[in-house]
């Protein structure tokens, strides 16, 4: 309604103002451009009339000059040409313009006669100029002519004054009848006043002409028009001036008179509204309606209280979707149910309210929101009992007043095992056992048909069969009338309770008879129970203890720091436990060991402190028994060769503090062996502590002695001077041992080498003091019994050497110093080479080839062995490849693999890699293993063989019989080959244990189905022997050497043709 | 004349004011021995006050400025040299490639005192004569758009004239600035102007019996005015007959002799001259309209012959000329 109101104030001030502008400038355009117009036809006569002027002026030979003149005619003409003027006369009627021309005209012809006025003036000027020189010049040549002369001159002059014709025609006869007589002056004057005459009559003739012209009557022709043209417009323009006077005024009427209609209409569409309000305002939904711009158009009072917080929105107006967003904020909704399409909002103030959002038929909308909140609360309360009910950890039946199953809850459902459906109707004897129940179902009716609550205990069976225990709370439900409708029974599972009072009761046993003590505590650590076992071991009563903390029996042998980080523990574990040195009540200390543990409830609620604890007493011998074991020879009670490491390490140690030597001395006894062997352990092992008390005789008290083993001791020297006393020490040893032994009634002598080395010295640590001396050991025992002998140089050299190899060693893979040579093995029932082993030589620089056995064991001790192996099958496969290329397709390849490699990594899949590089095929290759392998049988070691089988490749057993395999191991593991060991071929066939050996692996190897290859096999009679015992795979030098890769298809044709006269087939032992 | 009583109407109460003015000068001034000079048909140059020096200085620019021609080697300084009186020394100027103009190159001072321009009078104005050198194919043979073109191509001048002219570069606009230029060449305090001040000294003996001779042979009867003629049009030969003029120079009869003839057709117009200005007579030589006459004092023998049916006498002729030589004013381009 604003907006209209101002729409139409608006537009009423633009429609006068546009009239009042409208008006102004009609009425001033005009008047202005007409008052122009005529100023300048003034100005235009004002010019014209100059011009007459000068034209007067000129013809009368007044005028001195014709800058004036020049200045009108130049006024006239820009007046003509001015554009601005040309404008300002462009709109006039035609009629007035041809009058304008017209008049412009006549002042064209006057400019143009007014320059010819111009010329001839200044020719009659100077002939008049001229006559009276003329006159004089006759007069003083004393011509006759002179009166005559004279008289024309006066003639003239008449002329000029007069300008009649007659005075003219005059004037030509008088100069015809002055002859020429000769005289110049004569001749001249009549030249002149012809000239004169013909430029005078010209001129007023001009003059003539220019008066006719008739610009005066053009000019109050063209200004007469143009005044009564000015008074036309003029008029016409008040004329409309009225009329828009009058239509202004008439508008301005025809607004008012609509501006209180509007108002009018206005009011009545107010009272209407405010009706309407009155009327929405008092229903009890809330009310909105938009119109079709979604603008609201009223809303009651109840929607404003509905959504208090979008008061101030609700003014007419206002977009629908403000609204919606604003209601939006603060409430959810929700649809009431699946099929039903209504909406419910539910206000964050709790309140629920049905929304239904209609269309209008003017196409906007009516929102109508009832207020459901009461019947949600109702209904969420009936759905808060059901689902009590329903949820409810007791089980329910409802039974009609026949006792018959009209519910049961899910809890009864899953207790008995029936379902709802299986129930219902039927009656709740279908939960019973039968008659085992301890129920009197006659008092049980007979109480609750009394409408009296009746409780007690089912022993029921449920569906599957099970018994349970049930307590049950039966009672009835009564209708308003007080009748009863239903009975309801509340029954709980106590199958489970009673099973853990069971327990309880069990555990209250194990409490008060267990050899272990036990406190709870409160979480304040206020003793709450102990058992009677706590007080056998204690000595305190119960009631001594109840009510007080642990710290009673605290001995003071544990520092704060102890008790605080057991305190830490228990709250970051929930659990300690270790040893405690505590009280008796006695007094007496005790260790025990204690455990405590946080007990807490489901909530994880501190609830008490368990503490077991033992007496530790006893266990306490019995460790440091262990310990004396554990650091000492059983046998001496010297320290044993763990705690010799240790003290070395230490002695060591104090060595380096203090810049000073010890020594090490490696004493083994001589011919103890001997003693031991044919005496028995029994006098061996006195004798060793015989020794032993004798060694300590010779050494300090800061001297260390040790058992190292068997008949072996060491002697650490701490902070010696000089090396003279080691060898001292040494002397005294030897001598000390030197005396006969009294042992089992006999007289027994032995003696004693002794090695030394010093520290630092010979050796800059424990281990290598350990392992120099006992180098010098063996040089002592080589130079004869008993001696000593310290590290040398030379022994130093030993040592160096071997350093040097093993960096020569680490050097020789890259460049490229290694070789295999190849030892093949021959079939002799085929007599073919079957096989060959890959044997790697070092080509070490300065040393010529160098067989395994030099270098192999350092490359196992420092872990080359593993890239050496990984080389060595790289060559061997690559080597195959070429071989097959070269037509040696059947032959394998057996490739040696340490235990030390397995445990460097090496394994299937390491190899699959080289054997895929390579191209080689798998099954080609045979992977010979010692039998150290086996004495780890655990089933890593099976798995790990058992991966180099799935890639194909065989195993073999390499050096079989020197070791520990037995039958048993060799079933478990995946072999499929046993290759004899040299040792073993070398005395056959003479040798008679070794013969019977090799024919029990033989037979062994055949009842296991493995493959059998002899190693070794030097001479012709192992040959036949072997094959007589049908071990037909022969290496050995008999057959070849190992030879380069180079010459093994040579040596193979050799082998191949050479072993049939090798092997008659009727050989016999 | 209903009009021009109207006129003499409406001006008679000045007239009376004016009386009484001189009346009251009279009766307050002392008498003094000084001529009235004020009524003497010819009258003392004053400047042009109403010019834009921005204008004046833009024209001056294109006054001199050979783009203007079409092979950009004319301007019309080339002809109207400034510092030798504002035309040539030829008889006809030398226009592009060469090419010989038609009549004798006028002086360009004072030329806005001229009513029209051109010696037949074809231009009404200065404005309208600037077109005429342009175009003419023997003066700078060019057109306004090509002129334009050029202009436009120097940011300088192009600026120049944005910010006097809001259409910028236009013939209109060139033609506005060179006038403005051309009506700055004034040349004041003439010795002849500086007498009629009253400078009595100005003169001398000579020269003033020169203007007085000047004024009875009545050659004042064309050459008056501010400018010493230049406000009428005059037929060469006024009085004796130009043919003898004609036969005796050494060039045959030609269009440009017919005078204004040629610019109206009409026979009346024939040999009809516009009376041109004494003022830079004594330094622009050659005369007429032909240029076939190098000495003044001939020319003065030969107008005295032909306007005035009069042979001059050689004393008469040498005071006029030294008349004419007072007539020459100053101007800060023009060599003294």
């Amino acid at each position: 309604m604003i907006w209209f109101k101002a729409r139409l104030y608006l537009t009423s001030m633009v429609a006068i103002i546009l009239l009042a502008c409208l008006f102004y400038l009609l009425h001033d355009d005009k008047s202005q451009s007409g008052q122009r117009r005529s100023e300048i036809l003034l100005q235009l006569q004002v010019l014209d009339n100059a011009l007459d002027l000068e034209i007067l002026l000129i013809s009368s030979m007044q005028q001195q000059n014709y800058d004036e003149i020049v200045r009108l005619t130049q006024q006239l003409k820009q007046q003509e040409t001015d554009p601005e003027i040309a404008s300002l006369f462009r709109e006039l009627p035609s009629e007035l313009a041809g009058k304008l021309k017209q008049y412009r005209h006549t002042l064209d012809q006057r400019i143009q006669l007014t320059e010819r006025i111009k010329t001839l003036a200044a020719v009659v000027r100077n002939g008049l100029n001229y006559m009276p020189m003329l006159l004089n010049r006759i007069e003083e040549s004393d011509d006759a002519g002179l009166p005559r002369a004279e008289q024309i001159v006066n003639l003239l002059y008449q002329y000029h004054i007069f300008r009649s014709d007659l005075d003219a025609r005059e004037i030509r006869d008088q100069l015809n009848t002055l002859t020429d007589n000769g005289s110049d002056g004569i001749a001249d004057l009549i030249f002149h006043i012809q000239t004169n005459l013909t430029a005078q009559t010209q001129l007023t003739q001009l003059l003539a002409e220019y008066k006719q012209i008739p610009n005066s009557t053009a000019f109050n022709q063209l200004y007469s028009s143009y005044l009564s043209y000015r008074n036309k417009v003029t008029q016409q323009t008040e004329y409309f001036n009225s009329v828009l006077i009058g239509l202004t005024t008439a508008l301005i009427l025809l607004l008012t008179f609509l501006y209180l209609r509007l108002i009018r209409s206005h009011q009545q569409t107010e009272q209407a509204r405010l009706r309407l309000k009155d009327g929405v305002d008092n229903i009890k939904e809330a009310f909105a309606l938009f119109d079709a711009d979604n603008r609201l158009i009223l809303s009651n009072r109840n929607f404003s209280s509905f959504y208090p917080w979008i008061t101030s929105l609700l003014k007419p107006g206002t977009h629908k979707e403000i609204i919606q967003k604003a209601i939006d904020e603060k409430c959810r909704y929700q649809q009431e149910s699946a099929t039903n399409r209504r909406v419910v909002q539910h206000i964050e103030n709790g309140n629920y309210y049905l929304c239904s959002n209609t269309p209008t038929n003017e196409g906007g909308e009516v929102w109508v929101r009832v207020d459901i909140t009461e019947t949600r609360l109702r209904e969420q309360e009936l759905r808060k009992l059901s689902r009590a009910l329903e949820q409810s950890p007791a089980a329910v039946v409802i039974t009609d007043i026949n006792g018959l199953i009209e519910y049961i809850n899910p809890k009864a459902e899953q207790v008995s095992g029936y379902s709802l459906e299986e129930v219902l109707g039927k009656s709740p004897a279908i939960f019973s056992s039968g008659d085992i129940s301890p129920v009197n179902y006659q008092d049980m009716w007979q109480q609750m048909l009394a409408g009296k609550a009746w409780q007690g205990t089912f022993l029921n069976r449920r569906k599957s069969g099970k018994l349970y225990w049930e307590a049950a709370t039966i009672s009835a439900v009564r209708d308003p009338g007080g009748e009863i409708t239903h009975f309801v029974a509340v029954k709980e599972d106590i199958t489970e309770r009673r099973s853990t009072e069971e327990q309880l009761r069990m555990n209250a046993a194990v409490f008060e008879t267990t050899n272990e003590g036990i406190i709870i505590t409160s979480p304040d650590a206020r003793i709450i129970s102990v058992n009677p076992a706590f007080t056998e071991i204690t000595g305190y009563r119960a009631e001594e203890v109840i009510g007080k903390t642990p710290q009673i029996f605290q001995s003071g042998k544990q520092s704060d720091s102890f008790y605080q980080e057991m305190w830490q523990t228990l709250e970051n574990n929930g659990s300690w436990s270790g040893e405690v040195w505590n009280k008796r009540r006695d007094g007496s200390v005790y260790p025990q060991w204690l455990s405590i543990a946080a007990v807490r409830n489901s909530d994880g609620q501190l609830e008490q402190y368990v503490a077991v604890f033992s007496d530790m007493t006893q266990r306490k011998d019995d460790e440091e028994k262990i310990r004396q074991q554990a650091n000492f020879d059983a046998l001496t009670s010297l320290p044993n060769r763990i705690m010799l490491k240790r003290e070395l390490a230490r002695i060591q140690q104090l060595s380096d503090q203090t810049d000073s030597s010890c020594a090490l001395l490696f004493i083994d006894l001589d011919r103890f062996k001997a003693v031991n062997d044919t005496l028995g352990h029994s006098v061996g092992d006195e004798m060793l502590q015989q020794v032993s008390i004798r060694l300590a005789s010779v050494i300090r008290d800061t001297d260390l002695l040790t058992r190292f083993g068997g008949d072996e001791f060491v002697i650490v020297l701490q902070s010696i001077a000089e090396a003279d006393d080691a060898s001292q020490t040494a002397q005294r040893v030897i001598e000390v041992l030197s005396p006969p032994f009294q042992l089992a009634g006999r007289t027994l002598y032995i003696g004693a080498s002794v090695g030394i080395s010093c520290y630092p010295n010979d050796a800059n640590n424990g281990d290598s003091m350990l392992r120099n001396a006992d180098m010098a050991m063996y040089l002592a025992k080589e130079k004869g019994r008993n001696q000593y002998q310290f590290f040398n140089a030379e022994m130093r050299e030993h040592v160096k050497n071997r350093t040097e190899m093993e960096q020569a060693l680490r050097l020789a893979l890259e460049r490229n110093e290694f070789e295999l040579y190849y030892q093949p093995v021959c079939n002799l029932e085929t007599h073919k080479v079957v096989s060959v082993e890959a044997l790697i030589r070092w080509h070490r620089p300065g040393n010529g080839l160098t067989g395994p056995g030099e270098f192999i064991p350092l490359a196992e001790e420092t872990g080359l062995i593993q890239p050496i192996g990984l080389w060595v099958l790289q060559r061997g496969c690559e080597q195959l490849m070429q071989w097959q290329e070269q037509g040696l397709d059947n032959l394998c390849m057996a490739v040696n693999v340490s235990s030390n490699q397995r445990q460097l990594g090496f394994d299937a899949r390491m190899a699959e890699k080289i054997i895929k590089r390579t191209g080689a095929d798998p099954e080609k290759l045979v992977f010979e293993i010692t039998e150290s392998m086996f004495l780890d049988s655990s089933d890593a070691a099976v798995t790990w063989l058992k991966e180099f089988k799935a890639l194909g490749a065989k195993l073999a057993i390499d050096d079989f019989g020197t070791g520990y395999s037995s039958l048993s191991y060799l079933k478990q593991f995946p072999v499929d080959k046993l290759k004899i060991d040299r040792a073993f071929v070398r005395d056959l066939p003479d040798n008679k244990e070794d013969a019977s050996l090799v024919s029990a692996i033989i037979a062994m190897s055949q009842s296991l189905d493995l493959e059998l290859i002899a190693e070794g096999v030097e001479t012709l009679e192992q040959l036949h022997y072997l094959n007589q015992l049908n071990c037909t795979n022969i290496q050995g030098f008999l057959l070849s050497k190992p030879v380069t890769a180079e010459r093994l298809p040579e040596v193979i044709r050799q082998i191949e043709s050479s072993v049939l006269s090798l092997n008659p087939a009727d050989y016999e032992i | 004349m209903q009009a021009f009583k109207q006129y003499s109407r409406t001006h008679k109460p000045h007239q009376h004011l004016i009386c009484c003015a001189v009346l009251l000068l009279l009766l307050l001034c002392p008498p003094t021995d000084a001529m009235d000079l004020s009524s003497e048909p010819i009258s003392p140059i004053q400047a042009d006050n109403q010019l834009n020096p921005d204008k004046v200085s833009l024209g001056r620019i294109l006054f001199h400025d050979p783009r203007l021609s079409s092979d950009s080697s004319i301007s019309c300084a080339s002809c109207h040299n400034l510092s030798k009186g504002g035309a040539d020394t030829s008889a006809v100027s030398q226009g592009v490639g060469g090419a010989l103009g038609s009549a004798n190159t006028p002086t360009v001072y004072n030329s806005s005192l001229n009513f029209v321009q051109f010696w037949n009078g074809r231009a009404a104005d200065l404005n309208q004569q600037v077109n005429g050198p342009v175009h003419n194919p023997v003066e700078m043979n060019s057109n306004w758009p090509l002129v334009v073109r050029r202009l436009n191509q120097d940011p300088a001048i192009k600026q120049r004239f944005e910010s006097l002219y809001p259409d910028g570069i236009n013939g209109a606009n060139i033609r506005n600035a060179i006038t403005q230029f051309e009506r700055s060449l004034s040349t004041l305090n003439a010795p002849f102007d500086r007498w009629l001040k009253g400078d009595e000294s100005a003169l001398s003996a000579e020269q003033k019996h020169g203007y007085r001779l000047f004024k009875s042979y009545g050659c004042i009867s064309c050459h008056q005015g501010t400018n010493v003629g230049g406000n009428m049009y005059a037929p060469f030969g006024a009085v004796k007959d130009i043919s003898e003029y004609f036969n005796t120079r050494s060039t045959p009869l030609s269009d440009t002799d017919l005078g204004r003839y040629t610019a109206t057709n009409d026979a009346a117009d024939r040999y009809l001259f516009k009376v041109p200005s004494l003022r830079m007579a004594s330094v622009t030589a050659p005369y007429f309209h032909d240029g076939a006459v190098k000495e003044l004092k001939t020319a003065i023998e030969i107008m005295g012959r032909f306007q005035l049916g009069r042979e001059i006498p050689a004393e008469h002729i040498s005071a006029i000329s030294s008349f004419i030589n007072s007539l020459k004013g100053e101007h800060p381009e023009l060599q003294q």
